[in-house]
């Protein structure tokens, strides 16, 4: 029996709540709210060899001016999932600061990033290698629609795997 | 101008005009649509409140200050009213079964008994215990009482650990190191006590005493004591945790809130009459038991110091009052001496006699008497002086008797004194000295009247004595004339003494005679011959 928390995080409008809401509810919604403070959302995985987890998912809110607030938020944390909007250049230039911060956290914690609206045709190229290469600690980075649902549940399964197997 | 000053602008002519019609008509519909008004200014008057607040906040609150001030003014003292009468419900109770369990209660928990009426008053359940890893809000354990089961409490445990969080940010940033102490909601709470790597958050209906916030912490720092390296190295996997010791730890704050609310809500009368009947018997009982025990030990006292009683093993038994004696007596006498001496022992209601008057009694003192009592009889024969040695069951007779006769009789008298006595003796027979010297006239074997007196003494002491003694009688002469006259005069004097003992005086011992033809020796007979001339008579020991 696993129960662990993991922080979402990320600028203003990338998708994070989206990403949460599909995985959890998998539902989508075209309206933005903004998150204040932090959403918390619980989630039942159930792991192919049956081992049971509780995902605590913590969803920050997307302003960049008062971090203060969020690192208190990022204790205790198995994983970070770092968000970034894939057709807003300013959302992945971020993702270093984001990183830095989680960081100064917890130092090894495994981080994961999440280029979301993979749906949308974007004016830019990301390199994803470029983004890998931010921090020793990124696992992985992943395209993701939270709209379509792709690989969505794939970030999430990923860290719960690694959570459950040490 | 000064035209235009006197008349009247066409439209304040016209205001003045119509100014009392449409005062009229505003008179009438108000009074004729006060609903329709109510309804439509409704909206307004929030929306006027809000503005007014914004911009004249302080003369909002001076305006409401009166009102809203008496508001809570009756509403505080209505309640404090209900509290204090609740309270001086209690205290007037005075000694109920509740006022001196509560009081009980006080002392052994260490709480004053204001403090546990207070508790009582504001009815404090439990609802749930959680443990919580501090860092990432994650519930490592939790007690919650069935009834009012929470649901999520991750939820709410992660929620808890984000306010926390944003709580110790702010205040971190704005005063000394502080944390958030407790969450309030309605008429609950929720205890938060930090410790270690975890905190614990507990969720309290009503008011909480000191006590349970001592309660609280002591069982946070004994759990944080026990599996503090548990909850440190606590990276996900909760099989890691001994989560279930834990709750078991933390359900005794649920007991202790649940049975004191059972105690207060449920508890029929009956359930405080069973105990108090069961402490009341035994209360009754004990005292009952200490006072036949005084009681007895009196009466039992009484009868030991009355000295005819003190030797026989009596005992008294005291059931509220009524004594049942019991034991041995030997006469029927000290049986009623026995009653009559307890019945005046002060409490004494009544007396029941199971005591025994058995004759031949097997008492060592009352033997002891019989035997002195035997022995001070014997002893009144000259022949017999006899002492005793007792020592419960033996006894030596020691002492002198005469002859066989007499020690047969000390034997078979000693025989009948009952008691089942092991008797032995150190008794010597010892024959009496017994003699008798009969002085004759010269020549002359006559016994003068003088002399037969003394023999007639003389066998009433060898009447006392066994037949089987010897009389000796022996002759002797002063030697003066010849020795044939010596002689016949010896043997006649000898024959004389023995016809008088065996044929007149009827001497039953059997009498051996001698002659001595000569004086004897240690007289003197040329001085003093006539003391030559005697018969002895003399007893000898038996073989």
């Amino acid at each position: 029996m696993f129960s662990y928390k993991i922080v979402i995080l990320g600028d203003f409008g990338v998708g994070k709540t989206s990403l949460i809401r599909r995985f959890v509810d998998n539902t989508f919604s075209e309206d933005y709210l903004s998150t204040i403070g932090a959403t918390i959302s619980k989630k039942n995985i159930v792991s192919s060899d049956g081992t049971h987890s509780i995902m605590m998912i913590w969803d920050t809110e997307g302003r960049t001016e008062h971090n203060s607030f969020l690192k208190q938020y990022l204790n205790g944390s198995k994983a970070y999932v770092i968000v970034a909007d894939s057709t807003r250049q300013d959302t992945v230039a971020s993702l270093n600061h984001h990183i830095k911060m989680c960081q100064s956290i917890i130092l090894d914690a495994p981080i994961y990033v999440a280029i979301n609206k993979s749906d949308l045709e974007s004016d830019f190229m990301i390199q994803r290698d470029e983004v890998k290469a931010l921090s020793p600690y990124i696992r992985h980075v992943y395209l993701t629609s939270a709209k379509t649902g792709d690989t969505v549940n794939t970030i999430f399964n990923d860290i719960n795997t690694a959570v459950v197997s040490g | 101008m000064s035209d235009s000053a006197k008349k009247p602008h066409p439209d304040e002519a016209l205001q003045e005009a119509i100014s009392p019609i449409v005062n009229r008509l505003i008179d009438r519909n108000f009074e004729n649509s006060q609903d329709k008004i109510a309804e439509q200014i409704a909206p307004l008057i929030g929306k006027a409140i809000r503005v007014q607040i914004e911009t004249q906040k302080d003369d909002v609150v001076d305006a409401l200050y009166p009102v809203m001030g008496n508001m809570v003014s009756r509403y505080a003292s209505k309640m404090f009213t209900q509290m204090l009468e609740s309270i001086n419900n209690k205290v007037q109770a005075g000694l109920s079964f509740n006022t001196v369990t509560r009081k009980i209660r006080a002392r052994v928990k260490g709480v004053s008994e204001s403090d546990l009426l207070v508790t009582e008053n504001t009815g404090a359940l439990i609802r749930a215990v959680l443990l919580i890893h501090r860092e990432s809000g994650i519930v490592l354990s939790i007690a919650e009482n069935s009834q009012t089961a929470i649901v999520e409490p991750e939820m709410l445990a992660s929620m808890m650990s984000a306010i926390k969080s944003f709580v110790n940010d702010w205040v971190e940033k704005n005063s000394d190191y502080q944390e958030l102490g407790e969450i309030e909601y309605g008429g609950s709470k929720i205890i938060l006590e930090s410790a270690g790597y975890c905190y614990m958050a507990v969720i309290i209906d009503g008011g909480a005493s000191v006590k349970i916030y001592d309660t609280i912490r002591s069982m946070q720092e004994n759990i944080v004591k026990q599996y503090g390296d548990e909850i440190r190295t606590f990276d996900g996997n909760l099989d890691n945790v001994s989560v279930d010791d834990i709750r078991t730890k933390m359900s005794a704050l649920l007991q202790s809130s649940s049975e004191n609310n059972k105690t207060k809500q449920k508890m029929h009368p009956l359930i405080y009459i069973a105990p108090a009947l069961i402490i009341g018997w035994v209360g009754w009982v004990t005292y009952h038991q200490y006072q036949d025990d005084a009681l007895s030990s009196k009466v039992n006292e009484r009868i030991y110091k009355t000295p005819q009683l003190t030797s026989y093993r009596l005992s008294a038994e005291s059931d509220a009052g009524h004594i049942t004696l019991t034991g041995e007596v030997p006469l029927l006498y000290y049986k009623q001496l026995v009653s009559d001496v307890v019945r005046n022992v002060h409490g004494v209601k009544q007396v029941k006699n199971k005591i025994i008057a058995v004759s031949g009694y097997d008492n060592p003192m009352q033997i002891s008497s019989n035997i002195s009592y035997l022995l001070n009889g014997l002893n009144t024969d000259a022949g017999m002086n006899l002492t005793y040695e007792f020592n419960y069951p033996t006894v030596l007779i020691s002492g002198t008797v005469w002859d066989q006769k007499r020690l047969h009789t000390v034997t078979e008298e000693i025989k009948k004194i009952s008691g089942q006595l092991d008797a032995s003796y150190n008794v010597e027979v010892t024959p009496p000295d017994i003699h008798e010297i009969i002085y004759f006239e010269s020549n002359s074997y006559q016994i003068s009247a003088e002399n037969e007196m003394k023999l007639v003494a003389l066998s009433k002491k060898l009447a006392q004595l066994d037949t089987k003694a010897i009389v000796y009688v022996e002759g002797y002469s002063d030697g003066i004339g010849s020795k044939n006259a010596n002689k016949r005069i010896v043997d006649n004097r000898v024959k004389v003494v023995f016809d008088m003992l065996s044929k007149k005086l009827m001497v039953s011992q059997a009498i051996e005679i001698s002659s001595h033809y000569e004086p004897p020796e240690n007289i003197d007979v040329k001085t003093n011959p006539e003391f030559a001339r005697f018969v002895a008579i003399r007893i000898g020991k038996e073989v």
